[in-house]
This record gives structure tokens, sequence and C-alpha cells, in this order.
């Protein structure tokens, strides 16, 4: 269970450039959701993503993770609890590290890294068997430098080191949105798979209406650091781009109009 | 012959300041320049500790802590106090020498009375045994720093260290404080660069205040050259192979340094060679590819 209280964020506060990017959000998230947010540029759906993972610290409001308030953790300190995929498929590895070697510092993720070799044969098999989770022939690539490897084969080895140890969250910033349109559809469906198979809650950005449509049991539409919208069960079931886009300008004349009056 | 035994002696010396710059170099990409004092401090640490009439088995540990402590320094400046990278490197290396200079209490300090780590070496009768020895227990010290590198960077510890280098933000997602990873790592750096001023003061027979001015050349000079050389077997990954390239490549560097001294070159002039050396070395890839690039 993920509690988000009031929280809020200001840029440049008390500048010409000020930027409400979060203003008093409050929201819940059930174990086992997986919930897509969607936004225009500028909507507050990365800041919030990046607030729960501990990217700043907050001006106002709180966030707790399965009862455990981590308002004030940085990043690392928050990291035991969050899985994260980033959108730059370069951000999730370490280049010159192999595969292995990757994979076995996402094993420890959150906890302490000791001076003893971890990277012995049993640890070796137990990741190959992981690996081959991916259904990419990676497997057979352990001892490969990641950074000789595709951004769809990196962005999907971020998505298995994310989920290694099971997170309480999992944290998907665009994940898909650097990709080329085959590498996306494979990433976006092994997503899919991970997160029924691990059963894994989930917090999904993207600007890609359809994606957002397809995917995930509950959908948040963000608009000027606000939740606009938040659609579950049938309601999100019986959703499509067209509804979406409407209501998407629906929002935005009703936003203006109201900053008019 | 003794000119070659000298430069392979001092070479291997050398050797754990190009294992230093390598560390802080290559695996946390930060460029520091702290090795200008910290080399020193482990010169005048031991000549001190010597002179007091402290046994060198525990000067050169004591060289080597104080390093650490001075590196430490530096990444603490750089990482809490937010400074720019080269001038918290800079601030410490100018501090050192004072701290250097109080440590000595003068400017130069000669260690032929004293009892050194090659003091046994001294009653060998052979000639060329005598000189041998020194080169065999620095080459037996450079091994083992090697396999305890290897080790090291092999650990969970050590791949975090690693991973500190070569993506922060993912490593950081991994629970990783990096800022604390770095204080250590080049805390490490100097650690083996102290090292290398403690054994080249005991090997040269003294400990100068000047000894590491200008010497950050001299230790990337050997990563330069060791990296050439690993890139010749085509090896760019394991750090054991590269640290022994880094180690061989100093004692190139020396070799070379010894030979442009033999044919009759001023030793003053010999910080402007270096210079043009390593200039040279880091262009020579550039200028093959251009040369390449033209032919086609």
């Amino acid at each position: 269970m993920i509690l988000i209280e009031k929280l809020t964020r200001v840029f440049g506060r008390g500048t010409p450039n000020e930027v409400r990017a979060l203003r008093e959000v409050s929201l819940g998230i059930d174990a086992g959701e997986f919930v897509v947010v969607i936004g225009t540029n500028g909507s507050g759906k990365s800041t919030l993503l990046n607030g729960i993972a501990g990217g700043f610290q907050p001006d106002s409001g709180r966030i707790s993770l399965n009862g455990i308030d981590v308002t004030r953790m940085t990043g690392h300190q928050r990291a035991r609890h969050i899985g994260r995929v980033f959108q730059n498929p370069f951000s999730g590895t370490a280049p010159t590290m192999t595969i292995a070697e990757n994979l076995r510092l996402a094993s420890l993720r959150g906890i302490p890294k000791r001076l003893s070799i971890g990277l012995d044969n049993r640890e070796m098999a137990r990741l190959r068997e992981r690996t081959a989770e991916l259904g990419m022939g990676l497997e057979n690539r352990l001892e490969t430098p990641i950074g000789l490897l595709s951004g769809g084969q990196r962005q999907a080895l971020t998505l298995l080191m994310a989920t290694l140890r099971q997170p309480d969250i999992l944290l998907l910033d665009e994940h898909t949105a650097a990709l080329d349109p085959r590498s996306a559809e494979q990433v976006m469906l092994l997503t899919e798979r991970m997160v029924r198979e691990h059963r894994l809650t989930t917090l999904m950005v993207t600007h890609d209406m359809q994606e957002a449509v397809g995917h995930g049991s509950r959908l948040l539409m963000m608009h000027e650091g606000t939740v606009e919208l938040d659609l579950s069960g049938d309601e999100k079931k019986r959703l499509t781009p067209a509804i979406l886009m409407e209501t998407f300008a629906e929002l935005r004349t009703m936003r203006s109009n109201g900053d008019r009056t | 012959m003794e000119l070659l035994f000298g430069a392979i002696a001092l070479g291997l010396a050398y050797a754990f300041l190009g294992m230093g710059i390598f560390i802080t170099m290559r695996i946390f990409n930060f460029p520091d320049i702290t090795a200008d004092g910290s080399l020193t401090l482990g010169g005048s640490l031991t000549a001190a500790l010597l002179t007091a009439g402290v046994s060198p088995w525990l000067a050169v540990p004591a060289s080597m802590i104080a390093g650490f402590l001075a590196g430490s320094a530096t990444g603490a400046i750089y990482t809490k106090l937010k400074v720019n990278g080269l001038l918290s490197g800079i601030l410490v290396m100018t501090a050192l020498y004072s701290v250097n200079l109080r440590i000595m209490g003068r400017s130069n300090t000669p260690l032929i009375s004293v009892r050194t780590v090659l003091s046994p070496f001294a009653d060998i009768a052979d000639p060329t045994l005598r000189l041998l020895a020194p080169i065999l227990l620095f080459l037996l010290l450079v091994a083992a720093f090697i396999l305890f590198l290897r080790w090291l960077f092999r650990t969970d510890f050590g791949l975090a260290m690693r991973a500190t280098g070569d993506n922060e933000v993912m490593i950081a997602a991994q629970g990783v404080a990096t800022d604390r990873m770095k204080i250590i790592g080049i805390g490490c750096s100097n650690a083996l660069i102290a090292l290398s001023g403690s054994l080249v003061a005991q090997y040269q027979g003294f400990a100068d205040i000047g000894m590491g001015i200008g010497i950050i050349v001299f230790g990337l000079a050997s990563v330069i050259i060791g990296d050439t050389l690993a890139g010749l077997f085509g090896e760019r990954f394991r750090i054991g192979i590269r640290l022994i390239c880094v180690a061989t490549g100093s004692i190139l560097f020396r070799g070379l340094v010894a030979a442009t001294l033999s044919i009759g070159l001023n030793p003053t002039d010999l910080k402007i060679v270096t210079a043009i050396f390593v200039l040279l070395t880091i262009m020579l890839p550039q200028a093959r590819a251009a040369i390449r690039g033209r032919v086609r």
C-alpha cells in the first residue's frame, strides 16, 4: 500500500518562472494495482514518480510505503522498497560492467554490499535462470559488458533488475519512449508479464495514449500538477484512445476558461 | 645495467602511483590531483618515522593510512561540500605541502643511515643480485596488490565501487550511497599513491618536499601506456589485466626517462619531456584515426 498525502512541489519558488509541479496531490495505491499515469508535458506526472523515488524533498506532504514514512529519506535509502526503470535505456545499467555484475548489484538492492565475492557459480546459475525468463537469449551472454547491448535489451535487463528483489512498488518512467516501435512493444509485453507473474504494485508514467489504454488496472490523468481523472475497474476497461483524447481536450478548455474567470 | 635495473625498480615503485591514478581516473571517472601531495606525504611520513627509529614495516602501512585520509579529505570536500572535483584535489594538495613540511621538519630528509625495507639487501655480496633484490621485493608487492585489487573489484562492495564510476543513477537506485563510495575510493587511490611515495623515498635514499611536483603526469603516463597495452591485447574490461598493463606502463615509462637522461638530457627538462610525451600518447589514437579516415 502506497500512500501519498497532499504532496506539493514548487520549482523556482518566488521567481517569475515559478512552476507548481505538484499541487497537494493525494493518492492511495493498493498492493497489486497497476497504475498508469498519463498527462501532457509539465503536468507533473514525472515529478510525481520522481517524488516517490526520492529524487527531491517535497515542499510539503507525506509519502509512505507499506506503512513506512519515507518522506525524509534520500533516494538511495528508499531503494530497498523501489524498483525503477528509466526513460533513457542507458540510465538503468552500468555499461562497462557485465550483465551478471549488473544483475548481482540489482539482487542486492537496498541491502549492504559486502567485501566478499557474491558472484560465485551458484549465483551465476541463479542469474542465468532469471535472465532466461526474458526469452531474449541473454542468459548465454552474462559475461558480456552491458554497454555492448541494444537499447531494448538494456531496458529489458533494467526491468529484470528492478524485479530481482521484489519491490514494494515498481516505477516505470516512460520506459518505452526512447525505444524503436518493435523493442517498445517487446518491453511492454515483458512488463505486463513481470507485473502479473510477480504481482508487482506498479506505477507507469506514459504519454502514449495507446499504452495508457491498453495496460494497467487503473488510470490517472494529470494536468497542471493535479490528478484530474482517476479511473479503475470497468471504467478503465471501457476506455478508448478517442475517449481519452476527448477528456484531455475538455480538461484543457475547462482549465483555461476557469483561469479567465 | 645499473641504469636499467634502477629504471625497473623505480618503475615498480611508481606502479602504485599508476594504480592509484587508474582507480580514480578509470574506475571512478574522477580527475583527482591530490597525488602531488599524497605521494610526498607517503615519502615524508616514512622518512620521519624511519628517522625516529620506527620499523619500516610499520612506517609503510602508516604512510598508506595517511594517504587514505588525504584522499578521503579530497572526496569529502568534493561530495559533501560540493566543491569542483579538480579544485578539491588542488586544495588538499596545497594543504599537504605544509603538512609534509611539518612532518619532516625540513625540506629534505636523507635515509641513507636508517633502516628501510631495502636494508636487508645491502649486505648481499654479489653486485647483480644486490641490484636485483629490490626489484624482486617491489615486484612481489606489486603482484600482491594487483591480486588484492582484482579480488576487491570482484566483491559485491567492489562491484558497487565500479558502478559508482560507471553509472551513478543506476547504483543509487540499488541503494548505494555514492558519496561514501567516492570518498572511500579516492581514499584507496591515495593510499596506493602514498605507498608509492614511501617506496620511492626508501629506494632513492631520501624524501624531498618536491618529490611529488608534477607527479600526476607520471601517473597519467603509466595509465595511458597501460591502456594502450591492454588495447593491443583487446582487453578493455578485465581489471586485473588492465592493472598489470598499468604497472608495465610505469616500468616502460621509467625506462624511457632513463633513456632520455642517458642521451644527455638535462634532468630539469624532464617535466616538459614528460608532458609532451603524455600529450603525444593521448593524441596518437586520434591522429591514427584521422590518417585512416583520409586514406579511405
